[in-house]
């Protein structure tokens, strides 16, 4: 998988936004394509556990991507804890529902101590022998399943972080609250 | 400085997390010596200031704003309190659990330890332990609908519904016109597949906040399901009609609030028009 740069901003965005709670969402690429992120879809930052929102939120994306060629290929998430990196049980599950769909399909849980820095902050999972697995030394020359489009994204993101680009995304929460928030494009943010 | 500290204020009135705001506002006046000024407001300026440079990682601030209250009061569980929670905040976890014990051993009633400890088990992933130290605070405090909140959090983390629906009941009897809370419990509800109790809590978000886009979608999840389901037999059970009526409610009060002009980005209004269309 290369991971295009709205596709590694938007997800740590996400996670800048909400540092006291559990954030998620998903990566889309393009219908044809085999193995390109081009875009993430912010989720929830309220309360991650819970399935009617989940339910309108995947069948509207759904929707979104058969009008623009797209398809659901992975799912993200960042832990209120700092230090952790564990797919959580929630995650599993979604993941899951996308792998069946989707064989492809991956899981990134996100650094929380690598998202204002210049290191990598995607921790990425395979599905491997019927479970979640890290997949080791990815976005290095170790691992060829991930990778960058534009390897300059880690360092120019932190930049736009720092200097506050996280304030204008919006998920699907925020959408529910004001449904002038673009939670599918985001066009603000890139 | 005095628009300065009229604004932290009224931070501490509303309890909004702003640590950024909190600290610009709050540092010149701590390294001027000007906080001295506002007399007892001046001991909360402290505190307050020492919670939002913890939050984001100014440890020299902290340390500075503790040390001055420690100095002021000495041996205060309320300062403790603080000293514990710069050490969590190093990630001196065990050291920090040392200190909300010590206080909680000479007072076990102190709220503010308490929550803390279970803050603290939650933080090392202790969501088990953090459940049993939550239970034993609300067994005192049971008046306490945050409490109730976090606890129900900590069930819903570890997946156990029917337990989280019970703590959203005491809240919602100890908070019963907050639409958010209804929300919540709703959706609980609807994650146990109980779509009957689920849609009046939801009629309930909508009915206490007008035109509330998420109560309106999850009317119409649940309405939709149960015309769906094979009617039901329970005497007490929503009718046909009544549920095609909210139904049809929900469809229009979305379709209204997405079509008005310039309500929603191109992309969301078509999302949700389709969605809506295949519901």
């Amino acid at each position: 998988m290369k991971f295009s740069h709205k596709a590694y901003l938007k997800p740590l965005a996400h996670a800048t936004k909400y540092p006291t709670g559990p954030v998620n969402g998903v990566f889309l690429a393009e219908t044809n394509s085999t193995n390109l992120v081009v875009d993430a879809v912010p989720l929830f930052h309220f309360w991650g556990t819970l399935t009617p929102m989940l339910e309108v939120a995947m069948t509207q994306i759904d929707l979104h991507c058969k009008a623009n060629g797209l398809r659901i290929i992975g799912y993200y998430e960042a832990s209120e804890r700092l230090e952790d990196v564990a797919l959580s049980l929630v995650g599993q599950k979604i993941a899951s529902q996308i792998h069946h769909v989707n064989p492809e399909a991956f899981a990134v849980v996100i650094k929380n101590q690598k998202i204002n820095s210049d290191d990598v902050a995607f921790m990425p999972y395979q599905f491997k022998e019927g479970q979640w697995r890290v997949s080791k030394d990815a976005f290095s020359d170790k691992n060829a399943d991930f990778s960058f489009e534009n390897s300059s994204s880690p360092t120019v993101v932190a930049k736009a972080l720092r200097g506050g680009l996280w304030e204008k995304l919006a998920d699907f929460d925020n959408h529910l609250e004001n449904i002038k928030e673009d939670w599918l494009t985001n066009k603000a943010v890139v | 400085m005095v628009n300065a500290a009229k604004v932290l204020q009224d931070l501490r009135a509303s309890a909004e997390r702003k640590p950024d705001v909190v600290v610009r506002l709050g540092k010149p006046l701590i390294d001027s010596g000007a906080v001295l000024k506002l007399d007892a407001d001046a001991w909360l300026v402290y505190e307050q200031v020492a919670i939002a440079a913890l939050d984001i990682g100014d440890d020299g601030l902290a340390l500075k704003c503790i040390q001055a209250l420690e100095t002021k009061f000495p041996g205060s569980a309320r300062v403790r309190r603080l000293q514990g929670m710069q050490l969590e905040a190093v990630g001196k976890l065990t050291e920090a659990g040392q200190i909300y014990k010590a206080i909680l051993e000479e007072d076990e009633t102190n709220v503010l330890a308490s929550k803390r400890q279970v803050m603290l088990l939650r933080a090392m992933g202790l969501p088990s332990e953090a459940i049993a130290a939550l239970v034993k605070y609300l067994d005192i405090n049971y008046t306490d609908f945050e409490g109730w909140l976090q606890l129900a959090d900590l069930y819903l983390e570890e997946l156990m519904y029917p337990q989280a629906a019970f703590c959203m009941e005491e809240v919602l009897m100890l908070q019963p016109q907050n639409h958010i809370f209804h929300l919540k419990y709703a959706e609980i509800l609807y994650t146990q597949d109980n779509f009957q109790l689920a849609l009046k809590q939801f009629c309930r978000v909508v009915e206490l906040c007008r035109d509330h886009v998420r109560g309106l979608y999850g009317m119409k999840m649940c309405a939709s399901r149960l015309l769906k389901a094979a009617p039901s037999k329970d005497a007490t059970a929503t009718s046909q009609e009544d549920l095609e009526a909210m139904d049809l409610l929900a469809t229009e009060r979305l379709i209204a609030l997405y079509g008005a002009p310039g309500a929603a980005a191109e992309s969301s209004k078509v999302a949700a028009t389709k969605w809506i269309e295949t519901q």
